[in-house]
């Protein structure tokens, strides 16, 4: 029997644990809203106990005890001889955070090294405080050994075979059928059966499993039951309660082994394959290294270009050529197939969002507590999948939109119950499918935001004259909120503020290709919609051309493209600008950017925006809108900031990809240092 | 700096010889991994003044150096039928722009000296020595200093456009 190597189930040990851990904190958040939330407690309970067996198995003992005294407390409050308080909320989310903390720790360095020693101490304070004899309360785990209470503390997580045990089964010991079921909840089946027949493997000598061992290792387990043959010397009541102690375990049957079993078991030791015995059913899943799809994704990338490159040549054949329109099918089919080569591609990078969510409740819930406000979170879309650069990339921005609406959105309580509305404030989190984009939405019941004050804001700065204060329109005053060190919180709070804003929000967005927008409507709440690209591997760009060499803008930084002559420019600041929809646009030629200028009369302007700041940027030529595959500069060959990487397009031609937020911040190095007045 | 030379078992190196401007150069064979005729090349804005710009080799991004700029020579100008040589150099490839690839060319370790040992005063890590054949100077260039993060510095600091507009 092959088996996963050490570093294979410390692999499926660390994604458990982070899965699991995400999941306590979610529930724990549940249960401090309402401390009855049956099915929250249960959740903690469940995800402690298979995060103590699996460390356990694996071997971080420390992690196990720790994962088992929360059990134990936990286990107090179910069954109500300990009543939930925020401190013991609190006391359980440290835990939660030493676990993820050491779970880290055994990442990066193979061991934790955090001491839970102190947190064991606090939580065994508590259990023997509600009780005094904290093990009492379960006698279904009465099998840990007080003090200690992984079972197996040193038992080598991978032993190969089942042979290898010191004491084996007498050799005329019977064969058990073992059938076992898995839980529906069980996030990570296969894994989980694998580290079930560890531990069954120290009960006798595993004979067969189906689905086959290799299968289980493989990740191939359709279904939910696995079937375990057994050479065992222990008698069924032994098996029994050691089968019961396997975390995620729905049901099981011991039982005499099938006719059908041994069957295929003589045909097994004869060594002949044999087809598998059961059906299978459902969809497989198989855990893939990132590195491997984001090879898969660059190459499907470079297929596409090629792609490009053979249709345009197809299509410049003559019909008359040889072989013409067997080479022009032939192109068509290779065409469908690569764009549906990449399709899944991309689908195999994708990942549900509520992986990413799982850690908001835990963020809202915190600012909420820090700046003694009520808040609840609803989470929407969950399911809503993107690609997994996206999902990471998000997560920064989310935090702070969610912190944001906490300290800023949503009001104390009194001021909330004054206005009529549930002291409750709520804060949704939602994600969809909109368009081949993802939306996302952050919205608070809140106060919404206060156009006035930005307004006062705004001419006390200098950015807008009072007339034109006036006149702005909301959305155009929301629009100043992106502006770096532009905030109209009285005072800046460590929630939301930590010196950096929505600029850096909007800024990081952008950075993914996406765009941020701010709707509010005053004492009813403020939402915030991302947009965002569904991969970032292939970007939409505008192509523009100067002296004859080719650019390329990130299609999500170009606004807009305007001729202007001239004559409609003038200085403004020792700056090139023009009047622009009733605004100043600073002007950039691209060719005084890389190192080429030229005099022009006509002047072909591609307005750029990122962040608050926008730019016109002067180009010979828009040449038209083209995917583009960005692949970075290679070492030491520019220190322009302005080229942000490369692109392929067409044979050995190179697009340099401008980085549309350098430009901005040529241009808001500008616009911040010289308020300029605006003339109408 | 020649440790590579010193602990060499074999007595001799292979060397690609090419022209610069008159000038015979060579670098060993083990570093050379194809040559080109010279292609079109898509100048990086930013970059130093040696660096031409970027080809793509078999899919890869390519940066290629002027070789007659890096040396400092006032016509950095190619003929029609010069050549790009591609050489590794830090496990990615480098392209050196040359008139001409004249031969392999096979020479004793031993004679070759180090730019101290002909006593001559050069502060270019890229230069790694000299050997003779006859009357005919070959000056052995080593690829891993020909674009590196020293030569970026020492070298032609290029004004990058974009910082001066920003100041």
């Amino acid at each position: 029997m092959s088996g996963f190597d050490a570093a294979e189930l410390l692999e499926v040990f660390l994604a458990e644990a982070d899965e699991l851990l995400a999941a306590v904190d979610q529930a724990l958040v549940a249960l401090e809203q309402n401390p009855s939330d049956r099915q929250a407690l249960d959740a903690i309970f469940r995800a402690a106990h298979t995060l103590k067996a699996s460390a356990a198995a694996t071997g971080f003992d420390s992690m196990s005890t720790l994962a088992h005294r929360m059990e134990s407390v936990l286990d107090l409050v179910r069954s109500g001889q300990l009543e939930p308080s925020p401190e013991l909320t609190d006391l359980l989310l440290s835990c939660v955070d030493a676990l993820r903390e050491m779970k880290d720790q055994i990442a990066a360095a193979g061991q934790p090294s955090l001491d839970p020693t102190e947190l064991i101490a606090k939580l065994e304070q508590i259990a023997g405080g509600a009780d005094g004899q904290p093990d009492a309360a379960k006698p279904q785990r009465a099998e840990a050994p007080a003090g200690g209470d992984s079972a197996e503390p040193n038992q080598a997580p991978a032993s190969d075979s089942g042979q290898d045990q010191q004491s084996g089964p007498a050799p005329d010991a019977p064969i058990r059928r073992l059938a076992l079921r898995i839980a529906a909840s069980c996030q990570m089946p296969a894994a989980r059966a694998w580290l079930w027949l560890q531990q069954i493997k120290k009960l006798g000598d595993i004979v067969k499993t189906v689905p086959s061992a290799d299968d289980i290792r493989a990740g191939r387990l359709d279904g939910s039951l696995l079937v375990v043959l057994l050479k065992t010397s222990a008698s069924d009541d032994e098996l029994r309660q050691a089968i019961q102690k396997l975390p995620e375990l729905e049901g099981f049957e011991i039982t005499e082994p099938r006719e059908a079993d041994l069957g295929e078991i003589a045909v097994e030791r004869a060594g002949s394959e044999t087809p598998e015995a059961q059906p299978r059913v459902g969809s497989a899943t198989v855990r893939v290294k990132v590195a491997h799809l984001d090879a898969l994704m660059r190459l499907a990338g470079e297929l596409v270009l090629c792609r490009a490159r053979i249709m345009r040549h197809v299509s410049k054949l003559p019909e008359s050529a040889p072989d013409a329109a067997a080479l022009k099918s032939s192109a068509e089919h290779l065409s469908t197939i690569v764009t549906e080569l990449r399709e899944e591609v991309m689908k195999a990078r994708m990942v549900p969002l509520e992986y990413t969510f799982a850690r908001f409740p835990r963020v809202v819930r915190d600012a909420a507590r820090r700046e003694g406000k009520k808040v609840e979170l609803v989470i929407q879309g969950g399911d809503t999948e993107v690609d997994r650069s996206i999902a990471e990339r998000i997560v920064d921005p989310l935090k702070h939109l969610l912190r944001n609406a906490v300290s800023h959105g949503i009001e104390p309580p009194e001021e909330r119950k004054a206005a009529g509305k549930p002291e409750v404030g709520r804060v949704l989190l939602k994600a969809e499918h909109i368009e081949g984009n993802i939306l996302i939405t952050v919205a608070d019941d809140g106060r919404g935001i206060d156009v006035e004050k930005i307004r006062a804001k705004a001419v006390e700065r200098g950015l807008m004259q009072p007339e034109q204060a006036q006149a702005a329109s909301d959305r155009e005053l929301f629009e100043l909120l992106f502006m770096s060190g532009f905030s109209t919180a009285d005072q800046v709070t460590d929630v939301s503020g930590r010196g950096v804003g929505l600029d850096v929000v909007r800024s990081e967005i952008e950075d993914i290709g996406g765009r941020i927008e701010i709707h509010s409507e005053p004492g009813k709440g403020t939402t915030f919609q991302l947009r965002l690209p569904l991969t970032l591997a292939i970007v939409p760009a505008l192509i523009v051309s100067h002296a004859d060499e080719l650019y390329a803008l990130p299609l999500s930084a170009v606004l807009r493209i305007v001729k202007f002559s001239r004559e409609q420019t003038s200085e403004v600041g020792g700056r090139l600008a023009v009047n622009h929809l009733g605004r100043v646009l600073y002007l950039l030629d691209l060719g005084d950017l890389v190192g080429q200028p030229r005099q022009r009369d006509q002047l072909t302007v591609v307005v750029v925006r990122t962040g608050s700041a926008e730019i016109g940027l002067i180009v010979d030529e828009v040449v038209g809108e083209q995917e583009i595959v960005i692949r970075p500069l290679p070492a030491f060959v520019s220190r322009s900031e302005a080229i942000a990487g490369l692109a392929t397009i067409g044979e050995g031609e190179f697009v340099l990809l401008l980085d549309a937020a350098h430009l901005a911040e040529l241009a808001s190095a500008t616009a911040a240092d010289q308020p300029v007045p605006i003339e109408k | 700096m020649d440790a590579r030379m010193d602990q060499s078992a074999a007595p001799e190196l292979q060397l690609v010889l090419f022209k610069v401007a008159d000038q015979t150069y060579g670098v060993e064979i083990q570093q050379v991994q194809r040559l080109l005729p010279i292609p079109p090349i898509t100048r990086i804005p930013g970059a130093p003044e040696f660096v031409e710009g970027v080809i793509e080799v078999r899919g890869d991004v390519v940066p290629v150096v002027n070789m007659k700029a890096r040396l400092g020579l006032d016509d950095t100008s190619y003929p029609q039928d010069g050549r790009v040589i591609i050489v590794e150099a830090h496990g990615s490839q480098l392209g050196l722009m040359v008139d001409a690839v004249t031969e392999v060319f096979r020479i004793a370790a031993d004679a070759i000296e180090t730019p101290e040992q002909a006593s001559l005063k050069v502060d270019d890590p890229m230069l790694k020595g000299i050997g003779k054949d006859g009357e005919r100077l070959i000056v052995l260039v080593e690829a891993e200093h020909i674009l590196s993060a020293e030569a970026h510095q020492q070298l032609a600091p290029a004004t990058s456009q974009a910082q001066a507009l920003a100041a």
